[in-house]
């Protein structure tokens, strides 16, 4: 009896059945991990300093320094604060007046500086106005959007925007 | 046919098939992050959204001095009726026919921005209501409607109050609270957003 089970024994392919479950089991093991380093990116290098001075940026820039007089933290902007803060307080040719706007906004101190981007859009997309220096294309960049409706009280024109701060 | 490993190598091969399922299962509920999965990567898409929708009520309820605000022309001009986006017009409940639509301030900035940026929304308005000479905040009710929100869902309110002389349209619940004084109600509308 013993000769003929070792013969003829019937566990046929156990070798390929290991095989498969080996490989099916690393498989699982390698999904976990590939999507696991996801949840973890929003933590790693310095994207997060880079949006928070964003959002601290555009709240400054927004709720404070263009806010139209009497609606202080309403995401209401002065049509002429605006045109100001683009046209010459955020000159990007005159370092000056540009570091020390920047040190305004709160991004500019003995230890980092950053560069930032300000851009007026419309709400069908169309670029109303842009100031700063050009955003680079191999650095990471933090963006906050904000929707603010600009007012001028003399004339009565108000439209809704978007204001776009990329900084880096 | 017969040996003395009896039923060995079909009780390994369940227990290694209940091994694999166990760990296949686990790895899916660990990784399956959908976008309606709230997770501390979304927190940051929560706050996004967050601030979207106060500069949306924020823009809307401005005024100038003297002048009423577009958010409050738009609740006195609500019909009471609810509204469903239809992938062209907010068209009122239960009266599919195009003629019966939303359109008002809030619509058009909800259509511009939300809609286009592909984010779920909804519109309540909860007021004052006398109950057996008790004012109490009413029930929830929708303006616009957009089936249940997520669980990461972000919601933004704003409160109005309206005066006697802000007349409000016929089928409007909102009612005059107060006789005796100028106060109509107060009424704080609740904007919902979520991703889809």
């Amino acid at each position: 009896m013993k000769l003929i089970q070792d013969k003829n024994n019937n566990c046929a392919q156990m070798t390929i059945d290991y095989v498969a479950g080996m490989g099916i089991f690393l498989l699982s093991v390698a999904f976990v991990f590939q999507f696991m380093y996801v949840l973890f990116t929003p933590f790693q290098s310095n994207s997060d300093v880079i949006t928070l001075a964003s959002d601290r940026a555009s709240m400054i820039l927004v709720d404070r320094l263009l806010a139209a007089d009497g609606s202080v933290g309403s995401s209401v902007v002065d049509q002429g604060k605006l045109y100001y803060f683009n046209n010459t307080k955020f000159n990007h040719s005159n370092m000056t007046i540009y570091r020390n706007t920047l040190g305004e906004l709160g991004l500019d101190s003995s230890e980092i500086i950053f560069d930032m981007n300000l851009s007026v859009e419309g709400l069908n997309g169309n670029i109303m106005n842009s100031s700063g220096p050009m955003v680079p294309e191999n650095l990471d960049i933090g963006q906050t959007r904000r929707l603010v409706l600009i007012v001028n009280s003399s004339t009565g024109y108000n439209e809704s925007a978007f204001i776009s701060v990329k900084v880096w | 046919m017969f040996d003395e490993r009896a039923q060995l190598h079909t009780l390994e091969g369940v227990a290694a098939s209940v091994i694999l399922l166990i760990v296949i299962i686990y790895a899916i509920d660990a990784t399956s992050m959908t976008p309606l999965t709230a997770s501390t990567s979304s927190v940051h898409i929560e706050s996004e959204l967050q601030t979207l929708g106060q500069d949306i009520l924020n823009t809307l309820d401005y005024a100038e001095p003297g002048y009423r605000s577009k958010l409050k022309y738009d609740i006195m001009n609500w019909d009471g009726q609810e509204y469903i986006w239809n992938g062209t017009l907010y068209i009122e409940k239960g009266n599919f026919s195009s003629s019966h639509n939303l359109t008002n301030n809030l619509t058009r900035l909800l259509k511009d921005i939300l809609v286009n940026q592909g984010i779920a929304h909804k519109v309540e308005v909860v007021y004052l209501i006398n109950s057996n000479n008790i004012t109490v905040p009413s029930s929830s009710t929708d303006i616009i409607y957009a089936g249940s929100p997520s669980n990461n869902a972000v919601i933004v309110s704003r409160k109005i109050v309206l005066q006697d002389t802000d007349i409000v349209s016929t089928g409007n619940p909102i009612e005059d609270i107060d006789h005796s004084s100028n106060l109509r109600n107060i009424v704080e509308i609740k904007l919902v957003m979520w991703r889809m």
